[in-house]
């Protein structure tokens, strides 16, 4: 008993240890909550809380202005960008395997008593302020050629076909920043910290519940501009469990 | 004296779930060869293991101990004190019995890769008397250990430096080894050069007794003092 009671206590200890350590270093992946809802070849960016881990509202308005670029991954492999309106909700046609979708969200400010979209200097006692930027990318069908990212920003990329797994199986996940494994990036699923990409830009992460999948990551690093201290990036990565 | 090489393996979980069943040969082969080389658990006094769960104290029933290696390049610091009061029955000072004694563990572990762990081991103990009694102490067997820590995850494979959360779910395992130094002294004198009294009455008995049976029993005292494990499998899973 005493040895099982040992031995629980340092497993309890490791794991609390890097659940913080993880959870800390995540902080920001519950700030934004995007996804994309499909329809035919029709695909729509909404904003909410519909897959969210916290409360709030179910879809939250934003700016189309700020959506950057959507693009397209084709059956045969090719990506090419989309046209879409600037009218919320921004829409995309296609017949695609994936899709993605850039975001800039522009300048952050956080003051003792809320957090604004303002610039830090348009803010009065702003105690620190960023730039997000996001990006996210929804899988439809399975293409080996979708285990490499479409894109030179920050993404989150299936190594296997996360359409063939089923609930309690693990999905490898690769992090890229302008075509680069990134490591050390903060990874969760249903926004729930699952850790940090290692040297390779790698984590597994595991497939709990069924239906649609919502996989994020962030990291940050600080930029020389009077109107944020750091730049903030949030990708995530949407796709529906068949089985 | 000579280098020992002591053996006993151990199979733990450290879930507080039941453990799920494994089907897997490899595993299944090194769960039979680690019982199959397993020598019998006769701890006495504190003895070095892998991990701080698996350091045990005098008379304390064997335990096993965690199959987590050291992280890559970090290292681990460790000190334990057994202290064993004893009961004395002669209130006679004329014959003083055994007071108390202490078990010292210094260890010192580096994470050389993910999968590879690196142990050292000084023991230290003193056993005091009551006064007028007999006091000894000094250094006992160094050990040296070595860890190699493997995972379960669609096939065996050695501990990534990195893992998830979901990955701490897997089953673990972890092969170690090493020797005992022979640094301790089995003859040691106090400041007198006088030797153990127990020492040898336990001599006395190994060469005058003529029953078979107390020889025996004077034999099987001996395994008691002298193993420990250092060498076998570990493995844990959620």
């Amino acid at each position: 008993m005493q040895s099982q009671a040992r031995a629980s206590f340092a497993r309890s200890k490791t794991y609390w240890l890097a659940y913080a350590a993880v959870t800390f270093a995540s902080a920001p992946l519950c700030a934004h909550d995007y996804w994309i809802e499909r329809s035919g070849d029709s695909y729509t960016l909404y904003q909410g809380h519909v897959y969210s881990s916290h409360k709030g509202e179910e879809r939250v308005p934003y700016d189309p202005v700020l959506v950057k670029r959507a693009a397209c991954a084709r059956d045969d492999g090719a990506v090419a960008s989309l046209e879409f309106s600037r009218a919320y909700p921004v829409r995309v046609s296609g017949r695609c395997a994936a899709v993605l979708m850039e975001i800039d969200s522009g300048y952050w400010s956080q003051t003792f008593s809320e957090t604004v979209q303002k610039p830090k200097t348009e803010v009065r006692g702003a105690l620190r302020g960023w730039r997000a930027e996001e990006s996210i990318k929804r899988i439809d069908a399975w293409d080996p050629r979708l285990a490499k990212p479409l894109s030179m920003g920050f993404e989150l990329v299936p190594l296997e076909d996360p359409l063939a797994l089923k609930p309690g199986d693990k999905l490898r996940v690769l992090v890229t920043w302008r075509g680069q494994p990134k490591s050390g990036v903060a990874v969760a699923y249903a926004g729930d910290a699952r850790g940090v990409t290692g040297r390779d830009g790698e984590i597994n992460v595991r497939l709990r519940r069924p239906g649609v999948q919502v996989l994020s990551a962030s990291f940050d690093e600080p930029i020389e501009d009077p109107n944020a201290d750091k730049v903030v990036r949030g990708t995530i990565l949407q796709f529906e469990m068949k089985k | 004296m000579r280098t020992r090489i002591r053996c006993l393996s151990a199979l733990s979980s450290t879930s507080p779930v039941p453990p799920k069943r494994v089907r897997s040969p490899p595993l299944c082969a090194a769960a039979l060869f680690s019982a199959m080389i397993s020598s019998p658990a006769f701890a006495h006094h504190g003895v070095a293991g892998v991990g701080a769960a698996g350091l045990q104290g005098p008379g304390a029933p064997i335990e096993s101990a965690t199959s987590a290696n050291l992280p890559a390049g970090k290292a681990f610091a460790y000190l334990k004190l057994d202290h064993a009061k004893y009961r004395t029955f002669d209130p006679d000072p004329a014959n003083p019995e055994s007071d108390y004694a202490n078990f010292w563990i210094a260890g010192l572990g580096y994470g050389v890769t993910s999968w590879l762990s690196a142990y050292l081991f000084v023991p230290y103990n003193s056993k005091i008397d009551e006064p007028g009694g007999f006091n000894t102490n000094g250094l006992a067997d160094i050990s040296v250990f070595g860890q190699v820590g493997f995972k379960f995850d669609k096939g065996l494979r050695l501990t990534p430096e990195t893992e998830s959360l979901d990955d701490l779910e897997d089953w673990r395992f972890t092969v170690f080894g090493g020797v005992s130094l022979p640094t301790g002294n089995p003859n040691i004198r106090d400041l007198n050069g006088n030797i153990d009294p127990s020492r040898l009455r336990q001599a006395f008995i190994l060469d005058r007794c003529d029953s078979d049976e107390a020889i025996r029993a004077a034999l099987d005292f001996q395994p008691r003092t002298l193993s420990s494990p250092l060498s076998g499998v570990r493995v844990r899973g959620r």
